[in-house]
């Protein structure tokens, strides 16, 4: 073995170290090196033509055996849409009821606008440790980083990490790695929210640092909490567990995604958003935050 | 018979006379030979006597290759397609597949049988290669992957040549060595680097398992590109 293990070979090792070193240190300078545009856009297409036959391929076996199954889908669909439906309803007079106390009591109204560019998904990450979508739209389409990617419905997906000129890479809501300041809708707490992988919940989202006194309720809502990368109340997921921290001076929330990150196909990057700040007037409060805390109504409901 | 020969055989003063026509004859020879060398040497003086190869060549020279070469190069380029087409297939299939919450990669697969069955030497060169593109194809989970592909595939063709002959058996163990050092040498980096965490392990197991199986048929397909242009495997 000592005999076979000649020059040659061990001048291989040595560069393949020193490449690894290299490439470790280009990595922590900078996520956008040309070898990295090259190489990835040389692959956009290839990846966009395999994705868009795997999802044909899918549609059609799906429509031949699985007819009954999205048939039962689509009749609890219904029913979801009408009880929807029906909450809008009562939504459409509480923002009524709203709307006048806040003329009332002179508040500001905030009003946020994004504007969005479409992508489909074509490559998805294979590392168990990391949760990473390739998106087949990049700087061509306005698209940066640190852009927000939602659903069609407003779920928030994940953050723009890496941008090529006809790629993007997506580190959704399920990577540990990721962290949205969030807040459960329904009793203004605010929270972490992270990727629960690193806890055993690789499916789960883990909303962190809520206070201890916090009282949480399975199915509320948790929504964005507004910062310069995400706008303010965008879904994150729903509360489906809870509990105290280890150190017992926080609790904690486990949530589901809004968004089926494995199911998606096509998802939206809100590449500009701007908050108008009303016109009617007052003297506090002065800021958005400062407004979605004072409308936010406390919970005192029992668990 | 003897009256015969004495017809063929020509008279003594006959012989004298015929020999001046054959020097003149001879003469005429060396003459022309004589105004051809001394051309030559007039060409060879004009030019220096030591001539340096052509550093340019021309196109057509350039872009000829023999028949083993051409088969050589085809064969380099059906290995790396196959490499780039499992990488893609890996990104847009097989990662959206998973059984009992692991993947397969595929990718990795490709470029370690590719490195096995080329040699040491030219397998450890192409596994280098090969990782770096893998590294910058944004699949990769880190550049500690270069390492990862380069160093088992080393070791275990080094291993393979030194105890085993070359079989599809000794080959695919070494293959399958090499991708589960890989896996394990990632679980170890993602734990060290807290990526990660112990309870994962059988994860990461279950992946080099279901890679080690895809191994088998893509063993096949990359065999059988490599065997174009005949073996060129010397040991």
């Amino acid at each position: 073995m000592k005999r076979l293990f000649n020059t040659k070979l061990r001048i291989i090792l040595v560069v393949a170290l020193l490449v690894t070193a290299a490439l470790s240190v280009l990595s922590g300078l900078t996520n956008r090196s040309i070898p990295d545009l090259l190489v990835q856009g040389a692959l956009t297409p290839f990846r966009a033509v395999a994705t868009s036959l795997t999802n044909t391929v899918e549609r059609y076996y799906s429509y031949m055996f699985k007819y009954e199954a999205l048939e039962a889908e689509n009749e609890v669909l219904k029913a979801q849409i009408a009880e929807m439906e029906d909450t809008t309803r009562q939504a459409a007079a509480t923002s009524r009821e709203n709307e006048r106390l806040r003329a009332q009591n002179k508040l500001l109204t905030t009003h946020e606008s994004y504007v969005m560019t479409d992508a489909y998904i074509i490559g998805w990450s294979s590392t168990d440790f990391t949760n990473v979508l390739t998106i087949n739209r990049g700087t061509n389409s306005g698209i940066d980083v640190n852009m927000c990617a939602v659903t069609a419905n407003g779920e928030v997906v994940g953050l723009v990490t890496q941008v090529g000129p006809n790629y993007a890479e997506v580190k959704t809501v399920l990577d540990s790695t990721l962290e949205i300041s969030s807040t459960i809708s329904a009793s203004g707490y605010n929270g972490m929210v992270s990727g629960g992988y690193l806890r055993g919940n690789d499916k789960l989202l883990r909303m962190n640092y809520l206070p201890s006194a916090a009282i949480i309720r399975n199915s509320q809502q948790v929504v964005t909490s507004g910062s310069t990368v995400y706008p303010r109340g965008l879904v994150v997921g729903s509360v489906v567990d809870a509990g105290f921290e280890t150190t017992g001076v926080a609790k904690y929330a486990l949530l589901e995604p809004a968004a089926d990150i494995d199911a998606l196909e096509q998802i939206f990057i809100i590449t500009q958003y701007t908050t108008d700040t009303g016109s009617t007037a007052a003297t506090t409060p002065t800021t958005a935050d400062d407004a979605a805390e004072t409308t936010a109504p406390a919970d005192t409901t029992t668990p | 018979m003897a009256e015969e020969q004495k017809r063929k055989r020509p008279p003594s003063g006959s012989k004298a006379k015929a020999r001046p026509q054959r020097r003149r004859k001879r003469r005429r020879g060396s003459v022309l030979a004589r105004w051809l060398v001394d051309t030559v040497d007039k060409i060879q003086a004009s030019r220096p006597e030591f001539q340096p190869d052509k550093q340019q060549s021309s196109l057509s020279r350039l872009l000829h290759f023999t028949k083993q070469q051409r088969m050589s190069l085809l064969r380099w380029v059906l290995l790396v397609l196959t490499c780039v087409l499992c990488l893609v297939a890996q990104d847009c299939i097989m990662s959206r597949i998973k059984l009992f919450g692991a993947t397969t990669d595929l990718g990795v697969a490709a470029i370690l049988l590719v490195g096995m069955l080329e040699g040491t030497e030219t397998g450890s060169i192409f596994a280098l290669l090969a990782s770096i593109v893998y590294y910058f194809s944004g699949s990769a989970p880190g550049a500690y992957c270069v390492a990862l592909i380069t160093v088992p595939t080393m070791l275990c063709g080094l291993f393979r040549q030194k105890y085993w002959r070359r079989s599809t058996g000794s080959m695919l163990l070494c293959s399958a060595i090499a991708i589960a050092v890989y896996e394990l040498g990632l679980f170890a980096i993602a734990v060290f680097m807290g990526l990660t965490h112990w309870a994962r392990f059988p994860y990461f197991a279950l992946t080099a398992l279901y890679s080690i199986v895809l191994m088998i048929p893509l063993y096949q397909l990359i065999y059988r590109i490599g065997r174009i242009g005949g073996h060129i495997w010397n040991e």
